[in-house]
Formats: structure tokens, C-alpha cells, sequence
């Protein structure tokens, strides 16, 4: 089963709109959703979760319209946004007391698991947290009510490296049950191409693409050359090109590149830059 | 809707402890000022402002936000705030009738239907403050619904002392006080209705 699936979702603004995004979001995967600032990404997560009223398209999570009872579907979803949104005067423990009495399938000794791998204090309110702590303490809410979703809009933004690549592993133990998946939005690509089976693309309000990332980095590579070499190259296998004095480096379908000339791997932020500047 | 009721009561027993103490103050200043009906119509009047000030801290921290992701519906995050403002306009309600019933006492002065009317005149006062208020805050936002908590609160306490001064009950005659009641409170459950309406409609 999907977990996620988003077909022709539209939804407009003065000045934006988020144009026809088609993805699906398998059980069991991650998926990352790169866009710089403005991008939509936050948009298409309010959608997602109905806070905002689409103007046209469809979404269904874990199976079911996100219409239709969406606060049964809450229950299995767990969320974090970019600005967490716990009030300031709240303690962990108070939180923990809170979501006892929100969620069904609470679970406590999870709940105090996680505060303690995650070094977060119970007692000390939340506005007295920095960042990256606040930050944990909402991961922790988000996974310990057995969500089989989880929706997580720039949540490992703040933390510093060795939390994120704490967090990036919890991430990777959720998703080994099948049962589950999560779509994380970043603009730090390299969170998100450490864990990610997914990579899809806004920018503007517009889906680039949406990939496993697996065969993007089969598919794709980079070349250095001349402009005459690339002019060899059919111009739709070039996803993005940077001109210089000193020659052409260009994204490449691997499959339209000659054998003789020499090819790269990419990686999924240089692939996002190029098409981004295509697109310019 | 348990959660929600907690969280709002943390709230208060960490941004609302001026509004107890400024309560307190009054009610020992009605006591001691001969049941001066100013101080006993103040508390109630600024308790029933108590479901705005949480929402406006909700909105401050982006609780409105986080909490349209629980699972709760949209009408369950309005009756929420009205039912915080009812327990406590009923709370303070109760203080004042006691301080009340205390001073007619010591005065020898304890006429029940006097003192019945009183009360329901406080109550149904601090009722009809949100009543009037809520659905724009949640139309609006709590920055513009603060404009008419203004103009709302400046006007209930002209009515307050007017009704101090004159000395006559809006509510005279047995008929009178129960339409009153009846009014006030159907007032209260469609403001608490067309909230829920606008705040469905609300995109954040």
C-alpha cells in the first residue's frame, strides 16, 4: 500500500501556486522533498494534513482521502513542523501529559525513551530550549504515539551534527517496519540524500522531479567538456549546465553521454542546483 | 478534547496569575468598599476575556498551527476556549457569591431574590463579553479581534457602572430574568456555532 498519494494537487495564492504536484510515497520509504525557501513545501505539508483547503487534486493517506475523517487518520500520522508550535510555557513532562490524553495509542515508556536518547530535560519549559532541542522534543512527540506516517517539515533543521545523524537514525529504524514511511522536507539536501529512497523536487511551486534516488544517481551524471562536446549530447539528456572560461559542466542522462568522454557521479544537491538554474 | 483542556490550564497557571490576583484584590475591595457592584463586576468581566488571551498565546507559538495536526477537529479547538471561559466565568461567579453573601449577611441586609439577580446578572455579564468577541478572533485572527476586545470591554464596563449608579436591575420580574437567561445563553451557544463555522473556513 501507498502510504502517501498526491495526484494533481493545486492549490493558488496571490503570488503562488503550488501547479498540479503528482507524487506517491510508498509504504516502507522515505521520501525527501527538496525546494529552497518559497519553494511549497511547507504548502504541500498543511495540504497534506488538511490544514489548508486544496483547490483542486486529490490526496490520500495511508489509504483513505484526507478528507474523510481526517481526525482518525491524525491519529496514525505524526507530525513535525518547522516551527514545532509547542507552547512556550510547556514542559516535556506536561507535553508527555498532554498527548496521553490526545493520541489513542500513547506510549508513555516510548515517550520517556526517546526523551532520554534525545538528552531532552522534562522539567524546563520549552521556551527555554534552543533549537535543535525544541526540535527533539517534537520528533519525540511525533514517534512515540505508533504512527505508521510520519510528516516532518524541516525537522532536522537547528540540530547540530552528531544529534542529526542521531535522528537520521532513528528515522532509518522507523522505516524498517513496512508498515511505515515518512516525507521530510529540507532544504539541507545532504540530510536527506543520506536517508531518503525518494527525492522529489519543488521549486516554485512546481514539481521538478520525483525519483528514486537510487536510479537519479544511476542515471545522472556530471561532465566536464567543452561546449563543443556538449553539443554533441541530445539537449534532452541535459538536466542542467554551468558555463565558464575554463569549459561546460553539465548534469547528464549517463545513457546520451559518448563513451569516450569522461563521466562523474552526482550527488543530489548538485543535481537540485543545476536543474534549479535550468529552470532560471 | 481531555488534552486540550490540560494544556489550557497550564497555560493559566503560568500566564494567568496577575488575572487571579487582580481577582483576589477586587473581591476583598467589594467586601471591604460595602459591596461596591464595581469590584464585583470587574473580575467577572476580565475572566471572561481569558479564552481570547489563550488563543492569542496559541497563535503567538504556533500551537494553532501544531494543533490542526492533533487529532482533534476544528470544532473541538473552539469549544475548547468556550468551555475554559465558561468553567471559569462560573468560578469566579461563585467567588463573588460568597464574598456577596458574606457582607449582606454581616450587613442583616440578605434579600434572596436581590442577591439571586445579582448573581445572574454577573454571570450572564461575563458570558456575553466572549459571546461577542470570539467569532471574530476566530474569523480574524486575535491581533483584530483585539480592536473589538477594545471596544467590547470599554463598552460592558460603561453598562457595568450605569447599571452601579442607577441602581436598577436589568433583570425585574420573574419572566424577565429567565428570558434574559434564556437569551444570554442562546447568544453564547450560536457565537459558540459561528465560531466553529468561521474557524473551519480558516485556512492558517
Amino acid at each position: 500500500m501507498n502510504a502517501l498519494e498526491i495526484k494533481n494537487l493545486t492549490k493558488s495564492y496571490p503570488g503562488f501556486t503550488l501547479d498540479n504536484l503528482t507524487l506517491t510515497l510508498p509504504s516502507g520509504c522515505i521520501m525527501g522533498l527538496i525546494g529552497e525557501n518559497g519553494a511549497g513545501k511547507s504548502t504541500t505539508i498543511k495540504l497534506i494534513l488538511n490544514i489548508l483547503k486544496r483547490d483542486s487534486g486529490t490526496i490520500t493517506i495511508l489509504g483513505k482521502d484526507n478528507r474523510d475523517n481526517i481526525r482518525l487518520t491524525k491519529e496514525d500520522v505524526g507530525v513535525v513542523l518547522d516551527d514545532v508550535g509547542i507552547s512556550e510555557c510547556l514542559s516535556a513532562k506536561q507535553v508527555g501529559n498532554i498527548m496521553k490524553h490526545t493520541f489513542h495509542n500513547w506510549d508513555e515508556s516510548a515517550y520517556d525513551n526517546y526523551l532520554r536518547k534525545l538528552s531532552v530535560p522534562t522539567n524546563k519549559a520549552f521556551k527555554e530550549f534552543s533549537k535543535g532541542m525544541k526540535m527533539k522534543l517534537g520528533i519525540a512527540v511525533a514517534m512515540s504515539h505508533h504512527a505508521r506516517l510520519l510528516i516532518l517539515d524541516e525537522a532536522t533543521s537547528g540540530l547540530d551534527p552528531v544529534v542529526r545523524d542521531e535522528v537520521i537514525d532513528m528515522f532509518g529504524e522507523f522505516t524498517r517496519d513496512e508498515n511505515h514511511a515518512i516525507l521530510i522536507s529540507s532544504h539541507i539536501v545532504s540530510d536527506l540524500e543520506k536517508i531518503c529512497d525518494y527525492i522529489a523536487f519543488l521549486h516554485k511551486g512546481k514539481l521538478l522531479l520525483c525519483e528514486e534516488k537510487d536510479l537519479l544517481m544511476e542515471q545522472y551524471g556530471i561532465v566536464h567538456c567543452t561546449a563543443q562536446q556538449l553539443a554533441g549530447i541530445s539537449p534532452s539528456a541535459i538536466k542542467g549546465k554551468k558555463e565558464s572560461a575554463y569549459g561546460v559542466e553539465a548534469i547528464v542522462a549517463r545513457s546520451a553521454v559518448p563513451t569516450d568522454m569522461k563521466i562523474s557521479p552526482i550527488d543530489i544537491e548538485q543535481l537540485f542546483i543545476f536543474m534549479v538554474k535550468e529552470m532560471k | 478534547m481531555k488534552g486540550l483542556l490540560l494544556k489550557d490550564f497550564y497555560l493559566m497557571t503560568k500566564y494567568c496569575r496577575m488575572f487571579l490576583l487582580v481577582i483576589i484584590i477586587f473581591l476583598g475591595t467589594a467586601y471591604i468598599d460595602e459591596g461596591n457592584i464595581f469590584f464585583l463586576y470587574y473580575p467577572v468581566i476580565m475572566v471572561a476575556m481569558l479564552p481570547m488571551t489563550l488563543y492569542a498565546y496559541d497563535e503567538r507559538e504556533k500551537w494553532d498551527i501544531y494543533s490542526s495536526t492533533l487529532p482533534y477537529s476544528k470544532a473541538q479547538l473552539v469549544s475548547v476556549k468556550y468551555l475554559v471561559g465558561l468553567f471559569c466565568t462560573l468560578a469566579v461567579t461563585a467567588c463573588i457569591a460568597v464574598i456577596q453573601a458574606l457582607y449582606l449577611c454581616n450587613q442583616n441586609n440578605f434579600i434572596i431574590q436581590d442577591y439571586v439577580d445579582m448573581l445572574l446578572t454577573i454571570f450572564l455579564s461575563g458570558l456575553l463579553g466572549p459571546s461577542i468577541l470570539m467569532p471574530f478572533v476566530f474569523r480574524f485572527g486575535a491581533e483584530k479581534g483585539r480592536i473589538v476586545y477594545y471596544i467590547v470591554l470599554a463598552a460592558l464596563l460603561a453598562g457595568s457602572m450605569i447599571i452601579a449608579k442607577s441602581n436598577v436591575s436589568l433583570l425585574s420580574g420573574n419572566m424577565g430574568i429567565w428570558l434574559t437567561v434564556a437569551l444570554v445563553i442562546g447568544i453564547y451557544i450560536i457565537s459558540w456555532l459561528l465560531s466553529i463555522v468561521f474557524y473551519q473556513k480558516r485556512e492558517m
